[in-house]
């Protein structure tokens, strides 16, 4: 299970091997997903996406405008958050871990603040990404009639970004809470 | 929006909040010089915890502010969070969208 630690405002992550290489297939699918945008905005035909939201309901006019203003930014920003966090866990050692029996590996990156946005932003757009698979569409919709394998994923996306969140905010707002 | 199992148990549990008209009431006198808004709206995958880190640490509104927008986006389906001139209000959209946030832009009624 992914760690994460926060200390004298330094943040370290810490993900299994398996968790590395699920992260790793999750962020090479982003990627595609984004790179795939780009080619939709270019010929014109970008449609619905949850990662690219319509600025204006009743507007469709205003809203292709916004999104082809908008969308290249989105792109650009979405994809250096993905490649920032894979260059941060790929740079970081495999540390062996578990028992001789049981022998695994970790991966611990440490997360300055610009990381840690990333990080955060990232988790966000990859929940999209897999909230699409299971096509939630409601808030009671746990995905349950989707692939099991994405429900455990997206719920393991959750359960991080929910610890990185309350990690990020009591270094942000620790001293305004107390 | 969507509530992690673990955060359900904590202090910061929705149901334990005092909620007020007064205070949920945010809709801004409109003038000739606000006539935009910016709305954040519902979507069943973005944590609370997520949603309120943004609204602070973005607008840098209160953690009660924050609470009780997200809340109104969570029960009521969308909240207005900011007003002012479109460029401005296009401005937080793009932001909220960079967050992963569903957000529009719309003229305030009359």
């Amino acid at each position: 299970m992914t760690r994460i630690r926060r200390s004298d405002g330094e943040l370290t992550v810490t993900i299994s091997d398996n968790e590395f290489i699920t992260l790793s297939r999750l962020e090479a699918d982003l990627l595609g997903a984004l790179a795939d945008r780009l080619t939709a905005v270019a010929d014109g035909v970008a449609g619905v996406d949850r990662m690219f939201p319509d600025a204006y309901r009743d507007d469709a006019e205003a809203a292709a405008e916004f999104h082809s203003l908008t969308d290249v930014d989105l792109v650009t920003a979405k994809s250096e958050a993905a490649r920032s966090v894979m260059t941060a866990f790929v740079g970081a050692e495999a540390q062996p871990s578990g028992s001789l029996w049981r022998r695994s590996a970790s991966r611990t990156i440490t997360a300055d603040a610009d990381l840690s946005l990333a990080l955060m932003r990232n988790l966000t757009d990859l929940r999209l990404m897999i909230a699409d698979r299971l096509s939630i569409e409601s808030d009671d919709d746990d995905g349950s009639s989707g692939d099991t394998g994405d429900r455990i994923v997206y719920w393991w996306l959750g359960e991080t970004q929910e610890r990185l969140v309350t990690a990020l905010a009591a270094d942000a707002f620790g001293a305004e809470d107390r | 929006m969507c509530e992690s199992g673990f955060v359900a148990s904590s202090n910061s549990a929705p149901g334990t909040l005092e909620r007020t008209d007064e205070e949920l009431d945010l809709t801004p006198r409109h003038s000739l010089d606000t006539p935009w808004r910016t709305i954040v709206w519902n979507d069943p995958v973005n944590l609370m915890s997520y949603v309120v880190y943004v609204f602070r640490s973005y607008f840098g509104f209160s953690r009660e502010k924050a609470t009780q927008l997200m809340l109104q986006v969570h029960h009521e389906g969308r909240a207005i969070v900011a007003t002012g001139t479109r460029e401005a209000m296009e401005a937080h959209v793009h932001a909220m969208h960079g967050y992963g946030l569903s957000a529009t832009v719309d003229r305030a009624e009359k």
